[in-house]
């Protein structure tokens, strides 16, 4: 209702004929679905500009537009149209201090308009170039001023219309700025070149951008966490839970069946995928065991464990990119792909389930008055923990193994010791080594529950720290910048966890005797 | 398994192949692994008599010795190495990981093993090749860095030199007599940069000068003898003797086939071939120059052509350059600091450093493994004797090394592997995500000699061929822009070993599971 009235607002603001005559052709709202050709792939303009508006545009600012209209008339040079409201204008975010130091920016200020750029961008280069030389690309600094220096130029590219690349005829994508005239009718008319697939797709992905099923998810995660946390203690709240799950399973598999079909390829190709997939996992194995023995905890677990992900996936933009990328050279064989990943992630799940459980158990042996009782109740739990990791364990050895397999068929050899590969074997013999000392009675009741707890940052080191801490070898397609401090809290905050259940745990034994 | 988050550090930190012969490939790893198998057939045995309830038990510790014998296998009979493939051009060479020393004087070559070592390390090996050279290796640095050392040495001088315009800088250092690593002249773009002793400079000097008045041609210089001898011509035999009593000869002959005409030198049964119109440099076999020889026949009208600066240092120990062309000759001291605007392109020369009576030489000190491979310099030191005269010279990985007192030269290179087929890159392939300058895929087509087919070869698509596996590793440009080709190539007996290993292990957790969760029942 409000865009409408914008929309007609406009439409009747005394505007010359030409500005009239593009903000009547932006404000469109059929302009959203129109095939671009964005980073190697065909996508809904929808999509493409919204990525845009979150890399030039602060959040916060020109919530009056839409995404689209703002692409738009940037594209078509009517900047005015755009800026004529104060409010609105491009900023980039700025987060290193030196960075900020550079443009000339206060400390406290996280963000730079586009006109100190233009004025200090070869002083960004020079330093960037300076840094890279050093070797140190991979600095805070230099993925900073890399990311602004980057942003600075799509925008510069969006304003000469080089952005906008549309579709001709089959397969020929011409950019904007060569058209003189009819561009609005060549664009609304692209659509027909499309061929059957990448029309389906498109279809499909502008459900999904509009959908977005993942922000559900944490909702409904949310919603039946607190369900089944409150049927706990009031049953009757025990049919919710399972409403919530059975609404979170078919929104989950709807937005994953769409990502793998636009995508064509398993739902595993980056951390935004791995995280979902094993937020998933999490969710589907809890759900299955907590059904199985009609556990309503179990299921808190499953909701907390996917809410967790999901939310991480919505909000740790920085750390996990939600774009569909076309995948490089090594990763383009779905078969192997398919398999070696998704099993790995699969036992990722199980681990974070047992992570979750694990950890909710500690804080509740910390929390109670009775520690010697709480003790006694433990068993119940960590046979749950134990089948999480069994089922984990097998799944991580296949997937490890399929990953040999597949390094030996592509790279020419089983075994490299490439850093992704040997942390996934150093948590493998962890997990391992967990259970068989739960089979020789190393590791009994909480014991054994603060060894699962602190076994999972072995995962985490895998899954999350080749990638941010470490950052070599082989399997560099995969990396990301800027989780290193996220681990780093986890790991301390799980470290302090488990100290304090140590010594209290220490207290209980020494009481008992 | 701190080993192995050792290992990754150190990886993440001095790179792959450090972390691999540090940790990986250490004995000590090897020993720990080899505990692992014990430890595993003990956990077997400690089970015995054998029951049918811990068939998944036995299925998963045999699969993991299983894999390990495999991985033993690879580790001592299989081949894993790179294939470079250039653009027409067979090979049948493969190199391997460890690196080797060739040396070739005269037409002996020869190969020396290199100790795989992280730091560095001592060898202790002669060989005395048939010309007389005796070849003591002595050291080898992995990681090595470059040091420049200075030698008091009459009769020597060395200078550093800055060359600039307004879009191009440059600095170099020229040195004589030239050593190694060192020369004594040096080509920058146009401009051919050359340092002679003083006797030779003033030679020039007066002769370009007055050229237009003089009958001289050439001017033929011995550096080593102190001798120079004015010719007006070549077309006739020269013979003449320096003042020390030593005889040269100079007669032109002419190469029907190719119709160059060249002149043969010849100076105490040494012979050399110049072509003056070409350098003033004598030339090699493989038509290269030999810029280390003492010898220069200078064509004067050459030298109107082309753009020339030499240097020298005078006995009064100031530094004097001529520069010039055609006609237009300036001969000047240098003064300290000052630059001299030379008539091309608006370039200046400036003196940055400059070392009399003194010999600059490379050395190798051991310095931090970067974590790009080919950062990395790996030396090696020997001394070399011939006759009575003996030196010390360092091999490197970077380029060739040649010895100044006989015909040795040798450079560091990775163990080869002979296949017993040629290859040839056919077409090299290379797909971009449209739109952007990302590879999406890169392929290339390479012809078999033996058999004249032709293979393609991309990413997830290897080639099998006589027990050998190709795959598609990576490429590169050269300076022209072509496309080379990079195939790793693969010879692994433990493959199947490794695999069968694997399927039991995955079976036996499973059966170890349903076992113990009753869905199977073995009684």
């Amino acid at each position: 209702m409000k865009k409408i009235f914008l929309l007609s607002a406009l439409l009747c603001a005394n505007i010359g004929f030409t500005e009239d005559r593009f903000a009547q052709f932006c404000l469109n709202p059929g302009l959203e679905s129109v095939p671009i050709l964005a980073d190697g792939r065909v996508v809904p303009l929808f999509t493409h500009a919204n990525r845009i508006k979150k890399q030039i545009f602060s959040s916060k600012n020109c919530s009056q537009f839409s995404a689209t209209a703002l692409y738009c008339f940037l594209s078509f040079g009517q900047k005015q149209e755009i800026f004529k409201n104060k409010s609105c204008q491009p900023v980039l975010k700025v987060n290193h201090q030196e960075a900020q130091t550079l443009l000339g920016l206060n400390a406290d200020e996280k963000e730079t308009s586009i006109e100190k750029i233009s004025f200090s961008q070869n002083i960004l280069i020079n330093r960037y170039h300076a840094l890279k030389d050093k070797g140190l690309e991979n600095s805070g600094l230099a993925n900073d001023l890399a990311g602004i220096l980057s942003s600075y130029e799509k925008l510069i590219s969006i304003e000469k219309g080089e952005d906008w690349k549309i579709l001709v005829s089959e397969n020929n994508w011409v950019a904007l700025n060569t058209f003189k005239d009819q561009t609005e009718e060549k664009i609304l008319s692209s659509n027909h070149y499309l061929n059957v697939s990448e029309k389906r797709n498109l279809t499909l992905e502008t459900i999904y951008e509009k959908t977005q099923p993942f922000s559900w998810a944490v909702l409904i995660a949310l919603a039946g966490f607190l369900f089944s946390v409150l049927s706990v203690y009031q049953r009757k709240f025990y049919p919710y839970s399972l409403i919530s799950l059975s609404l979170l399973f078919v929104i989950e598999i709807f937005g994953i069946v769409l990502r793998v079909t636009v995508s064509g390829r398993g739902p595993v190709t980056n951390m935004y995928e791995t995280v979902m997939w094993s937020g998933f996992i999490a969710f589907f194995i809890s759900s299955l065991l907590g059904l199985k023995w009609k556990n309503a905890k179990i299921l808190a677990a499953g909701f907390a464990g996917n809410a967790i992900c999901f939310f991480m996936m919505k909000f740790a933009t920085g750390m996990l990119d939600s774009t569909i990328q076309p995948l490089v050279p090594v990763l383009r064989d779905n078969f192997w792909l398919s398999t070696h990943v998704t099993s790995i992630t699969f036992s990722y799940g199980c681990f974070f389930l047992s992570w979750i459980v694990a950890n909710a158990l500690l804080i509740n042996f910390i929390f109670k008055n009775k520690k010697s009782h709480f003790v006694h109740s433990l068993n119940e739990w960590n046979r749950f923990l134990r089948v999480a990791i069994q089922i984990g364990s097998v799944f991580l050895a296949a997937g490890v193994l399929l990953g040999g397999i597949w390094a030996d068929y592509s790279w020419g050899r089983f075994w490299g010791w490439d850093p992704k590969e040997t942390w996934s074997l150093i948590s493998l013999i962890v997990y391992v080594m967990i259970l068989h000392g739960r089979y020789v009675g190393w590791f009994k009741d909480i014991v054994f529950t603060m060894i699962t707890a602190f076994g999972f940052m072995f995962i985490l080191m895998a899954w999350f720290g080749v990638n941010y801490i470490l950052a070599t070898g082989l399997h560099s397609y995969g990396f990301s910048s800027g989780g290193a401090l996220f681990l780093a809290i986890i790991f301390l905050a799980q470290l302090s966890v488990l100290g304090v259940a140590c010594i209290l745990n220490m207290k209980t034994i020494s009481s008992a005797r | 398994m701190c080993a192995m988050i050792y290992g990754t550090l150190a990886e993440s930190r001095y790179g792959a192949m450090y972390a691999n012969l540090v940790v990986y490939h250490s004995n000590w790893f090897y020993l720990i692994e080899s505990l692992i198998v014990l430890s595993l057939l003990l956990s077997m045995l400690a089970r015995f008599p054998w029951r049918k309830r811990l068939i998944g038990f036995y299925l998963v510790h045999c699969s993991l010795i299983i894999i390990m014998l495999g991985a033993m296998t690879t580790r001592y009979f299989g081949i894993d190495g790179t294939i470079e493939l250039s653009p027409s051009e067979s090979v049948n060479s493969v190199s391997l990981s460890e690196d080797v020393l060739y040396l070739k004087s005269e037409a002996e070559e020869n190969v020396f093993d290199i100790p795989l070592s992280v730091s560095d390390a001592s060898i202790n090996k002669t060989f005395n090749f048939f010309d007389g050279t005796k070849v003591e290796l002595k050291k080898f640095i992995p990681y090595a860095k470059k040091e420049l050392n200075t030698m008091n040495k009459k009769d020597s001088w060395a200078s550093h030199w800055l060359i600039k315009n307004d879009n191009f800088q440059n600095e170099f250092k020229l040195a004589h007599p030239p050593s190694v690593g060192f020369l004594s002249r040096i080509e920058q773009g146009p401009l051919k940069i050359e340092i002679l002793p003083e006797f030779c400079f003033t030679a020039l000097e007066s002769l370009l000068d007055s050229l237009r008045q003089l009958p001289i041609r050439y001017l033929f210089i011995d550096t080593e003898k102190h001798f120079s001898q004015k010719l007006t011509d070549i077309e006739h035999a020269h013979l003449f003797k320096s003042p020390d009593g030593s005889t040269y000869k100079l007669t032109q002959e002419e190469n029907k086939k190719v119709g160059i005409k060249f002149v043969r030198f010849s100076a105490q049964k040494k012979t050399q071939i110049f072509i003056p119109r070409f350098a003033s440099e004598p030339i090699d076999r493989h038509l290269e120059l030999d810029v280390a020889s003492p010898y220069r026949l200078y064509d004067l009208e050459k030298l109107k052509s082309t753009n020339n600066i030499f240097l020298t240092q005078t006995k009064a120990d100031t530094i004097r350059l001529g520069y010039g062309k055609s006609n237009q000759w300036k001969f000047e001291a240098y003064n300290n600091n000052q630059a001299i605007l030379l008539p091309w392109m608006g370039f200046q020369l400036v003196l940055l450093k400059h070392w009399k009576d003194t010999a600059l030489r490379w050395s190798y000190v051991e310095g931090e493994p970067n974590k790009e491979e080919s950062k990395n310099i790996k030396a090696l030191v020997a001394v070399v004797t011939k006759g009575e005269k003996s030196e010390e010279l360092w091999f490197t990985d970077q380029n060739q090394t040649q010895s100044q007192i006989s015909n040795l030269q040798g450079f560091i290179r990775k163990q080869l592997v002979f296949l017993p087929f040629q290859m040839e890159l056919v077409q090299f392939k290379m797909d971009k995500i449209p739109g952007t300058d990302k590879p999406a895929s890169f392929e290339s087509f390479v012809k078999l000699k033996d058999t004249g087919e032709t293979a393609h070869i991309y990413m997830n698509n290897p080639l099998k061929r006589g027990g050998y596996t190709f795959y598609q590793a990576s490429y590169f440009q050269d300076e022209k822009g072509a496309y080379h080709s990079v195939l790793s190539v693969n010879r692994d007996p433990g493959r199947f070993i490794k695999y069968f290993g694997s399927a039991f292990l995955v079976i036996g957790m499973i059966l170890t599971f349903l076992i113990l969760y009753g869905y199977w029942k073995v009684t």
